[in-house]
């Protein structure tokens, strides 16, 4: 074997015990020694399940019957441990949390190299190299569970990256990160690369990682469909990997290929905002301003006005929060892990109560209306959705507040059929909610909350892990409802691209404070919020901060790449 | 999060110093030997030893207050319960009517079940406030623990916080979807209902998660180092040594001069 090709799967298939077909098959792969390699697919294409088993955690741990062959480091590993895979290979999953092995960073680090059986002064070295590397001198001593949500995603990778291994495997592991923090691990994913690591990764943030990205390889129903180099992929086939498996391509990719269809000039491909600034400073731009339609109606659902709250621990979470939601609005709340978003939106259906200032909801005192009335009319998705299912079908689950409030049978069938059609979740009634997959629980969630018609859906990180079709879907769901029906919603996000297309206003959180409230497109212009927020441009208006700093005077307004286009001369 | 409260408190007492092991052993000697002593006098004396050894190893009286309050409160209730109930043969010492009378053979029977209990629970709040978890699943290892076994006390303790918060967030995804609407039994029961099936789906996938996270860093791959080192302490020692020294001074004072307090006391066994 040509010890360069460090991953080589021949006719490889997977099937599991409990499904009756299978998940993987015929996959044929060679993946070369410092590749860094995105796998990109529909939710359940077996992307994920392709890379669990190149460190044996199937079959080892998640039993399989396994053809054809793949071999990983020259290791059969259909005849290996996790453990011993583990010594080469190094994996990094989404939910930190559950990833430390100790209870304190430095002993999390060193638990890797302990196992790896090296000598005390190797493990001394190690762990100040990588903890130098990292940045994480001044919580080296701290115990796990005092880090915030960035600093714990750093030390996960911190105790992978001590153990220096040959290959990483990503598993989507920025799904749930802030943009400073995501480009935190784009600056580490950047240094292995340099030093020659192979790294194989599922990444939903395509446009963050585009740069480090050698290989592309496409998977849908079980099978490797594309495999090649970012640019020849999505310039030959970026249009159809978007429309027919409704997945996210680089931003910027998809501006050239709109624009190839407006105007018939083939040229050098862009992946990133740099590449694109290239192409797209050779053209000229309509003048003229993008005014959008600010929401008609002036009645505020939301009205807070200096929220102050301490934790029953001390920790003073809310330092004066502000929020005002339009009715028949889409408001999205912004800020850094940990900046108090997830606190303020507790606020707003009655589970916390401030411990100073003043907010209205939905016409109710949130000071003085218990959780049980503020719920009537308000309602939140959560992040996991697994968190809000009560029941053990799909249909009790959607007719269980319909049944609180004393609906009719006739009226309660026809309600929920129709709310999960609308959902793409018909003929699913009698599953069981938990056997769903992942994003048809998030749809659930979302259909089990819309079906009392609140006037307030609070989202907390409803892109979170979900592919381009799957987050369209909810998305323009929410927009139509709240065009037809006057709803009003409030999302949490980290997703910018999300923001810019949907949201009309935004709120930006900072340490408990809000520090600004104004619209997406001005938002972004403003660099130093951006930067105290931890948040960043979507590539889209990143372009035009660009193009304009070269004195295109193209308007600020533009949220989506139609937009865009339609301004070119 | 309260239950951060409950974990060792790092420090540099001699206790402290005192290696898992050796510490582990005088924590299971105390606990044998308070129940071969039934003189009440001689109890104290031990609750006194274990007292001057909570003040050395310098944990906080409000910690560990936080941590037993309700340990505390049941002490009050033996001792109530004991000195009221238990009237043995002893000597009427206060009469408080309605049949009800306190006699010395309550009263000593009430000190030293009261003292033999507190004994127990200050020992543990020492040997839990002054070992850190990682230390003894070194120290575990050393003397023969399989890894897995050794390791999965610290997985408890990781499990533990993260299980609380779930459960709140749990708690709050459910008020928002009506849970608490509903009054009665029902109610009632749709609510726990509510609490166990997310709770159950996210433990097991997250405990499952643990593993495998620990086995994709090699853990169980062969022989393994450790970072912290195992010593047989010299403070240990000295703890075990002087425990037994003073243990064995009240055990031949109690043969040779028999109980100190001329009283039967009758023996609630237990």
């Amino acid at each position: 074997m040509n010890p360069d090709i460090v991953i080589k799967a021949d006719q490889f298939g997977v099937q599991f015990p409990s499904t009756d077909r299978p998940t993987l098959s015929k996959i044929d792969l060679q993946i070369h020694r410092g590749e860094v390699t995105l796998l990109m697919g529909p939710s359940g294409c077996g992307k994920s399940v392709l890379l669990y088993c190149m460190n044996a955690v199937v079959p080892d741990i998640f039993d399989a019957r396994i053809e054809g062959e793949l071999s990983v480091l020259g290791k059969k590993v259909l005849e290996r441990h996790v453990s011993e895979m583990g010594r080469h290979v190094g994996m990094v999953f989404q939910d930190p949390e559950s990833q430390f092995a100790m209870l304190d960073v430095q002993s999390d680090v060193a638990f890797g190299l302990e196992n790896l059986a090296l000598d005390r002064d190797e493990m001394r070295s190690r762990i100040r190299k990588t903890v130098d590397l990292m940045g994480l001198q001044a919580i080296e001593k701290k115990a796990v569970w005092q880090l915030s949500g960035g600093q714990k995603e750093k030390v996960v990778f911190a105790s992978i990256l001590a153990m220096e291994p040959e290959i990483l495997l990503l598993d989507d592991p920025c799904a749930n990160l802030d943009p400073t923090t995501t480009n935190a691990i784009f600056q580490i994913v950047k240094t292995m690369r340099e030093r020659g690591v192979t790294v194989v990764m599922v990444e939903h943030k395509v446009d963050e990682f585009i740069e480090l990205v050698d290989r592309v390889v496409i998977m849908d129903d079980g099978r490797t469909v594309l495999d090649g180099s970012p640019r020849e992929i999505f310039e030959k086939h970026g249009s159809r990997i978007k429309r027919e498996l409704g997945l996210w391509i680089p931003q910027m990719s998809e501006l050239e290929l709109e624009k190839r269809k407006k105007r018939n000039a083939a040229g050098f491909f862009p992946l990133t905002v740099k590449e694109a600034l290239g192409v797209f400073a050779r053209y000229d731009y309509l003048a003229g301003k993008f005014v959008r339609k600010a929401p008609q109606a002036q009645e505020l659902v939301v009205d807070v006005e200096d929220l102050q709250f301490y934790y029953p621990d001390g920790t003073h979470a809310l330092k004066g929060a502000n929020l005002k939601v339009r009715k028949g609005s889409i408001t999205a709340l912004l800020g850094a892990n940990g900046s108090g978003k997830t606190t303020l939106a507790l606020h707003l259906i009655g589970i916390l109560k401030p411990s100073s200032g003043r907010g209205i909801v939905c016409g109710m005192d949130i000071k003085k209306t218990p959780a049980k009335e503020l719920t009537k009319r308000v309602s939140q998705v959560f992040q996991n959705p697994e968190h809000q299912f009560i029941k053990t079908t799909v249909f009790d689950e959607m007719a269980f507040s319909l049944h609180t409030m004393k609906a009719d049978e006739r009226t309660i069938k026809d309600r929920v059929d129709e709310l999960l059609s609308m959902l793409g979740l018909g003929g699913l009634q009698d599953r069981h909610p938990a056997s769903l997959s992942g994003g048809q629980k998030r749809r659930l969630s979302v259909a089990v909350m819309m079906i009392m018609n609140p006037d307030l859906l609070i989202l907390d990180e409803p892109t979170y892990g979900q592919d381009e079709k799957n987050t369209r879907l909810m998305l323009d769901f929410f927009r139509d409802r709240v065009r037809q029906l006057g709803s009003t919603v409030l999302m949490i996000t980290h997703d910018m691209k999300v923001v810019i297309e949907y949201a009309e206003e935004v709120a930006v959180m900072s340490g408990g404070t809000t520090i600004y409230s104004g619209t997406p497109e001005d938002l972004f212009l403003k660099q130093e919020i951006l930067e105290k927020a931890n948040l960043s441009q979507p590539p889209l208006s990143r372009l035009v901060v660009d193009l304009n700093a070269l004195g295109k005077g193209i308007s600020p307004g533009i949220r989506s790449i139609d937009d865009f286009v339609g301004l070119i001369k | 999060m309260s239950f951060v409260k409950m974990q060792f408190v790092p420090g540099r007492s001699f206790v402290h110093r005192s290696d898992p092991i050796l510490k582990l052993i005088w924590l299971v000697f105390v606990s044998f030997f308070v129940f071969v002593l039934s003189d009440p006098v001689y109890m104290l004396l031990v609750l006194l030893y274990v007292s001057a050894i909570f003040v050395v190893s310098r944990t906080s009286f409000r910690q560990a207050a936080g941590m037993f309050s309700l340990l505390a409160l049941l002490l009050v209730i033996v001792l109530a319960f004991q000195v009221l109930t238990n009237q043995g043969r002893g000597q009427v010492v206060l009469e408080l009517g309605l049949g009800l009378k306190v006699t010395t053979a309550g009263l000593y029977a009430g000190i030293l079940l009261t003292s033999r209990f507190a004994t127990l629970l200050m020992a543990s709040m020492v040997y839990i406030f002054t070992t850190d978890p990682m230390d003894l699943a070194v120290a575990a290892s050393h003397v023969g623990v399989p890894d897995r076994l050794a390791f999965s006390f610290i997985l408890a303790l990781r499990f533990l916080p993260m299980m609380t918060e779930e459960g709140t967030v749990v708690r709050h995804a459910q008020i928002v979807r009506g849970l608490t609407r509903e009054k009665g039994l029902r109610g009632f029961l749709d609510r726990y209902a509510g609490y166990v099936l997310p709770l159950l789906l996210v433990g097991i996938r997250r405990a499952v998660n643990m593993g495998i996270a620990m086995d994709c860093r090699a853990f169980s791959s062969g022989k393994r180092t450790f970072l912290r080192e195992f010593r047989w302490s010299n403070s240990g020692k000295i703890l075990l040594l002087a425990t037994v020294i003073y243990f064995a001074v009240i055990l031949y004072v109690d043969a040779t001069q028999g109980h100190l307090l001329k009283v039967q006391i009758e023996h609630w066994s237990w």
